[in-house]
Formats: C-alpha cells, structure tokens, sequence
C-alpha cells in the first residue's frame, strides 16, 4: 500500500486541513511501530509540531502523505533513541516482544495470513519465531538445507506481511 | 540500497533474530523510502504477534512441537497450589495448648438517650460492659478510683430535616 498521491496545500488553513485528513493514517502506522497507544500518540503529536514547523520548506511537488509518514518514521526513531538511553522502563518499542498485548484484530489477521501458508511454511514460521527454534534445528527435523529453510522461511514471512485483498 | 537488497536485509536481520529497527542501514532506507514504511510495520507487527495464534493454528499444522517458551501462566498454577498447601497445612496444625485469654466479647449493650436539643431529633450512646478482668492493663482503675466496667463506643445523633 504506497501512499497516496496528495500534495500539501501552502496556507494554513488548508495544510490543518490537510493533516487532520492524513491523520488516521499516520496514527496506523504509529500504532503498529511503537508498544502502546499512549506511544503512539506521543509520537503522533511530535510529528505534526514538526511538520507544521516545517511545512513551509515542504516542497509542493512531492507526495504529502509520504512526506508526513516519513516525518512520523524520522520521530518514532528518535523516541525510540530516547526511550533506550532512558532506560527499559518508557518501553516505546517492545512489538517485538511476547509480552505486548495482541489484539483480537492483529490475531486474526496473522490466523489469516498463516492460513494461506503451505505447511511446511507455516512449521517454519511457528517453529522459528513462535517457538524459538533455530534455524539449523529447523533444517535437521525437516531434513532440508539451510539455505532452502531459509527460502521456505522468506517466503513464509512474505505472505504473513500480505493484505487479505493480495494474492498469494 | 534498492528494494530487493533491502529485504534481503531484512531476513538477514529476522533470520539473526535481531531487530530491523535496530539496524541504521535498514532504518535510513525506511525513511527514505515511506512508501514502504507500512509493509515493514505491518511485517514486524505480525511477526510479533505470531505467538498468540500459536496455540489455535497448532490444531491445523501435523507436527508443530509444544512451545518451549516456560509460560508466565504455569508459574501461576504452581505459585497458587503452593499456597494452597500452605493454607491447609496451617488449617490442621495443632496450636500450642495454654492459658486461655480472658474473653473480651460485648457483654451487653444499651440504648440511652442525650441531651435532645434543638435541631436534634434524637441520639443515643452505645454502651458496652467488659468484664475487669479482658480491661488493657492501661485502662485498669487503680486502688480507690471508681470502678467503671464500661465503656462508650458508638454515639448516634440523629437530626431533624430544616422545614
């Protein structure tokens, strides 16, 4: 899903207008990258203080949704930055951690997409990722080389990323 | 870094278990590229949450081995047995026999009206009686005081509603 092609207006009310629009989608993004929504938010307000400082250097040629999730990116990297000098306890990223809460949502869309795996794909994905398995370990049960387990594996981790609406 | 040499980084990266973000060449390209930004959130958030659904795909794949991870709900189980245990054991534990302590139960109790005043419908005293004997040694009368077995606790006022 590439961004959209819209363009940021130059006067004020119109660039307010603009990133009440682009908003919701920032915030998705930010919601799936940082650990809580409390994060996400905070990164969410960072980013429109920057880029309503900014927006008179936007350059009107490019695409403004992108500039806005770039900016977003550029912000939750430096919270992340902060988050770590700080110490484990702001914890802005722990989505890859077990211990993050896991929406109903987020479950069913990986039931989906491990459901259009083939077995052996969907073992390796389990298998490594949910079950700490390695990938040597991997080979050995299945009887397969290392390389062709992490082929498997690559493609496995593809079709997990996919929407429901893309082919596999 | 093009597109394709970028994800091969990536597994690169998942496949060393690392995290993407953790990797500066990887973080630049994402920010130079936003157009890929939300494939690369949404790839990092399924694989987190990939555990949770482990238990109900476990069904569908033939072969899949019980997690290894030590659940934070076993250690529950345990703690709440042990406890359990401690509590019986406690239950029947025969308590060592000496003097019994002087009951310290309300004897009696009685309702007695104060000073009706106005503006005050009724109030009463709570009185409870102690036998000399359960009364703290703080409290007990010295030789030629009065001797009061009782004590107030409770006073209740109640008034009447302004008309």
């Amino acid at each position: 899903m590439a961004p959209g092609s819209v363009h940021v207006p130059t006067d004020e009310a119109a660039f307010a207008l603009f990133l009440r629009h682009a908003q919701p989608r920032t915030l998705a993004l930010l919601r799936r990258l940082c650990a809580s929504e409390a994060d996400a938010e905070d990164v969410l307000q960072e980013t429109l203080a920057k880029v309503w400082r900014l927006r008179a250097s936007f350059d009107a040629r490019q695409n403004g949704e992108a500039w806005l999730l770039q900016a977003a990116f550029r912000c939750f990297c430096d919270h992340r930055q902060r988050s770590a000098r700080q110490g484990p306890t702001i914890g802005v990223d722990e989505a890859a951690s077990p211990m993050r809460t896991c929406s109903l949502e987020l479950r069913d869309e990986v039931r989906h997409r491990l459901a259009a795996c083939s077995p052996l794909e969907r073992e390796l994905l389990l298998g490594f990722h949910a079950h700490g398995q390695s990938l040597r370990d991997l080979a050995a049960r299945h009887g397969l080389p290392l390389n062709t387990v992490k082929s498997h594996l690559h493609r496995a981790r593809t079709r997990l990323q996919r929407e429901h609406h893309e082919r596999d | 870094m093009n597109e394709t040499e970028f994800t091969m980084a990536l597994h690169e990266c998942l496949d060393a278990r690392r995290d993407p973000l953790d990797e500066p060449t990887l973080c630049r390209h994402l920010a130079e590229h936003p157009e890929q930004l939300e494939s690369f959130a949404v790839l990092r958030e399924r694989l987190a949450g990939l555990s949770e659904p482990a238990a109900a795909v476990a069904g569908a794949a033939t072969t899949l081995h019980a997690r290894r991870r030590p659940a934070l709900s076993r250690l529950y189980v345990i703690g709440a047995l042990a406890l359990a245990a401690a509590i019986a054991i406690a239950a029947v534990w025969p308590t060592p026999a000496g003097p019994t302590p002087p009951s310290r139960g309300i004897l009696a109790a009685s309702l007695e009206e104060l000073r009706p005043r106005a503006g005050a419908a009724v109030s009463f005293t709570v009185r409870q009686c102690w036998p000399p004997a359960a009364w703290p040694s703080s409290d007990r009368p010295r030789s030629g005081e009065p001797r009061r077995p009782d004590s107030i606790f409770e006073t209740y006022e109640m008034r009447s509603e302004h008309r």
